[in-house]
C-alpha cells in the first residue's frame, strides 16, 4: 500500500490546484494544515476506490467561501472537525 | 553634489555626482565593521574630486546588511509575537512553516488572542482586556523588549493592533514594537511574518543609523543621510529605525535604477553579475517590475513589494567543472583574488575563461595545461545560461536591450542572441551605488474610498495630493514631485464602489536651501 508522507505534500498541492484551474487561491495554508495533521497523526494510505467496499462510510468535507477573506481569517482543522461531530 | 554608497556582503560602492556626471568612484572591500569601510570610500571620492565636505548636499546609503542579517541568522532579537484574530488560524500558529533555525533565533514567543475585524470593519470580536493585561505581563516576565503585532484585517482596520501597542508602550517604556498594518498587505501570514522579521531587526537597525550617522560624522559629513529602500526612494534616518525591513530589495533596485541611469534605457533587461550571482531583472518605464508571486527572505514567506528577479548562480568566481560543461552555483566569492588561476590560484573559475580567451585582463598569472576546448564549452555555457534568464525575463518575444552591470560584467563579453542590443556602460561596476545616488523622496497615502460617495477623479486628485505633501514633508523638491505610481483595488463584499486607493508621489531630495519660499 502507498503511503503518503509531508515530502508528498508540495506535488500533492501543486496537483490539487491545477485540477481545480486555480479555484480556492495559493493552497499553501491548506499544505500547512496538511503538514501538521500529518506530523501529529502519521502517513496516510493512498487507496484505489475499487479498493472500498460498496457499503464503506466515506465522508468529504469540503469548505466554500472566498479566498479573500481566508488570507485573513485562517482556516482551521477545527473547522473540519466540529463539521464532522456537529 | 550627492554621493551614494552601497554597501554590499563583500564589496562597498561610492560614487560621487556632480549632476548627471560621476565626478569619482570607487569600489571598495567591505569592512568587518562596515563603518571603517565607507570612511574609506568618502575618503577615496573627497580627495579624489577634490571636493570639499560642505558641497555635499545629501549622502544615500545602500545597504544588504538587513537582508544579510536575516539570510545569516545574525543580530536578530528575540521577539513576542501577537496575533489577534482568534477563533481562526489557532491551528497555524506564528512562524509556522519557517526554518527551524530562524524561528530559533526569534525565540518562538506566541500569543493567540480574541479580536480582529472582518473585511468591512466590523470587529469579530472585542479585544478582551483581562486577556491582553495577561500577555503584556508574559512578556514582562520573559524581560522581553520587541513585539510584533498582527491582527485580522488590520491593513484595513489598524485599531485593535494599535490599541494593544498603546497599552504594551505603557507597560514596557521603551519598548520596540512593529505592527503589522504598517508593513504588508492583505495576506495575514506573510504580513505577520514582514512584521515579525522587521521588528527582529529593529534594535539592530539603531545600531546600523548610528554607525552610519558617525561614519558621515569622522569625514566631516552634517549634511542629510538616506537610506534606499525596496521601490527605489529613500528613507530619512528616523524611518530606518522603523522598518529596517523595508530594505530587503533595495540592492537589486539600485543597480536597475543605475542601469537605467547610465543608459538613458527606460525599458530593458538588466543584468548584474557579481562574484557568485547574475541576477536579471526588467526595467518598464525606469522602475523595476515588481513580482507578482509571494517572496521568500531566509526562507520565511513576506508579502512585500519588491522588484522580479531572477537569480543565476553565474558570476565571476563560479567554479567552473565538467570541461566547462557546468559553471556554478558554487563560487569561491570574494576569494577569487587569491584562489582564481589567474591570479596565481590553482581553481579555475568563469573568470579565467575570460582570461584565458584574452577577453578580459584581469590577474596576470600565466595558464597552463587549460584545454582549449574547455574554454570554448565554458563560454558557451556562460552565453547559454544568460540567454535562457533573459529568455525568462522578456515580457514579450520582441527582443529589449540588455544592460550589464556589476563586477562581474566582464562574464558577458559577446553580444547575447536574446538581446536586441547588448550594453556594458562606463561606470557599470558601480551601477547599484549610482542608483541610490539618483534615488528620490516618495510619500505614499493609502484610502479607503468609495466612488459612489465621491467621483473617481476627486477621490485620486484628493489622495495624490495628500501623497505629495507627505513627499514635500519627507524632504522632497516640491517642484520635482510627481504621482509614480497608482494602485486601485476594488473591494469586493462590500458596499459598490469601495475601493482601496494607494498612491505614491515621488521627487529629488530638496537642495540646502528647502523650506525657504
Amino acid at each position: 500500500m502507498v503511503k503518503l508522507g509531508s515530502d508528498a505534500l508540495e506535488d500533492l498541492s501543486a496537483g490539487a490546484v491545477f485540477l481545480a484551474t486555480g479555484g480556492g487561491g495559493d493552497p499553501y495554508v491548506a499544505k500547512l494544515i496538511a503538514e501538521q495533521a500529518l506530523e501529529q497523526y502519521g502517513p496516510v494510505d493512498l487507496i484505489h476506490p475499487e479498493e472500498l467496499s460498496d457499503d464503506a462510510y466515506v465522508v468529504a468535507i469540503g469548505g466554500v467561501g472566498a479566498p479573500t477573506v481566508s488570507l485573513e481569517l485562517l482556516p482551521s482543522i477545527d473547522d473540519a472537525r466540529a463539521t464532522l461531530q456537529g | 553634489m550627492k554621493i551614494g554608497i552601497d554597501v554590499g556582503g563583500t564589496h562597498t560602492d561610492a560614487v560621487l555626482l556632480r549632476g548627471d556626471e560621476v565626478a569619482s568612484s570607487i569600489k571598495a572591500l567591505t569592512s568587518s565593521d562596515v563603518t571603517s569601510g565607507i570612511i574609506e570610500a568618502l575618503e577615496h571620492l573627497l580627495s579624489d574630486s577634490g571636493v570639499a565636505e560642505t558641497e555635499i548636499e545629501a549622502v544615500m546609503l545602500g545597504t544588504t546588511q538587513f537582508t544579510n542579517a536575516v539570510v545569516e541568522r545574525r543580530q536578530l532579537s528575540e521577539v513576542a509575537a501577537i496575533r489577534v484574530g482568534l477563533p481562526s488560524g489557532n491551528g497555524l500558529l506564528p512562524m509556522t512553516g519557517w526554518p527551524s533555525d530562524i524561528a530559533a533565533a526569534l525565540g518562538e514567543n506566541v500569543y493567540m488572542l480574541h479580536g480582529g475585524t472582518l473585511y468591512d470593519g466590523q470587529p469579530l470580536s472585542p479585544l478582551d482586556p483581562v486577556e491582553v493585561g495577561r500577555v503584556i505581563d508574559d512578556i514582562k516576565l520573559r524581560n522581553l523588549d520587541t513585539v510584533a503585532i498582527s491582527a485580522a484585517f488590520s491593513p484595513m482596520t489598524p485599531e485593535p493592533e494599535l490599541a494593544i501597542a498603546r497599552q504594551l508602550q505603557e507597560a514596557i517604556p521603551g519598548v520596540h514594537i512593529t505592527c503589522s498594518h504598517n508593513i504588508g498587505r492583505l495576506g495575514l501570514l506573510e504580513r505577520e511574518n514582514a512584521a515579525l522579521l522587521n521588528a527582529a531587526l529593529l534594535k539592530f537597525a539603531g545600531q546600523v543609523v548610528g554607525a552610519f550617522r558617525s561614519a558621515l560624522t569622522e569625514r566631516g559629513l552634517t549634511c542629510p543621510f538616506y537610506v534606499s529602500q525596496n521601490d527605489g526612494t529613500l528613507m530619512d534616518a528616523e524611518f530606518v529605525r522603523q522598518f529596517p525591513a523595508l530594505t530587503f530589495a533595495s540592492g537589486p533596485t539600485n543597480s536597475l535604477r543605475g542601469a537605467c541611469k547610465l543608459t538613458g534605457l527606460e525599458d530593458a533587461i538588466v543584468i548584474d553579475i557579481g562574484g557568485t550571482t547574475s541576477d536579471i531583472g526588467v526595467l518598464q518605464g525606469g522602475f523595476p517590475r515588481e513580482s507578482n508571486i509571494v517572496i521568500e527572505v531566509g526562507g520565511v514567506r513576506t508579502n512585500f513589494r519588491m522588484p522580479d528577479i531572477l537569480a543565476l548562480g553565474l558570476g565571476g568566481g563560479s567554479l567552473v567543472k565538467d570541461d566547462g560543461n557546468t559553471i556554478g552555483p558554487r563560487s569561491v566569492g570574494h576569494a577569487l583574488v587569491t584562489e582564481g588561476m589567474a591570479f596565481g590560484g590553482d581553481t579555475l573559475t568563469a573568470t579565467d575563461l575570460l582570461v584565458a580567451s584574452g577577453r578580459a585582463k584581469v590577474g596576470g598569472a600565466p595558464f597552463e595545461n587549460l584545454p582549449p576546448a574547455t574554454i570554448e564549452n565554458g563560454l558557451k555555457t556562460i552565453r547559454d545560461m544568460l540567454n535562457l534568464g533573459v529568455e525568462k525575463m522578456m515580457p514579450s518575444s520582441d527582443p529589449l536591450p540588455v544592460v550589464l552591470v556589476g563586477g562581474g560584467a566582464i562574464l558577458a563579453s559577446d553580444e547575447l542572441d536574446a538581446a536586441s542590443e547588448t550594453y556594458c556602460p562606463e561606470h557599470s561596476g558601480v551601477a547599484n551605488a549610482i542608483g541610490a545616488a539618483i534615488a528620490q523622496i516618495g510619500g505614499e497615502v493609502e484610502r479607503l474610498v468609495n466612488y459612489r460617495e465621491l467621483s473617481r477623479e476627486d477621490a485620486l486628485a484628493q489622495v495624490a495630493n495628500e501623497a505629495r505633501a507627505m513627499a514635500v514633508g519627507a524632504g522632497a523638491d516640491a517642484s520635482t514631485v510627481r504621482v509614480a505610481d497608482i494602485e486601485e483595488t476594488t473591494i469586493s463584499y462590500m458596499a459598490e464602489g469601495s475601493t482601496r486607493l494607494r498612491i505614491k508621489a515621488v521627487g529629488d531630495v530638496a537642495g540646502p536651501g528647502r523650506g525657504e519660499g
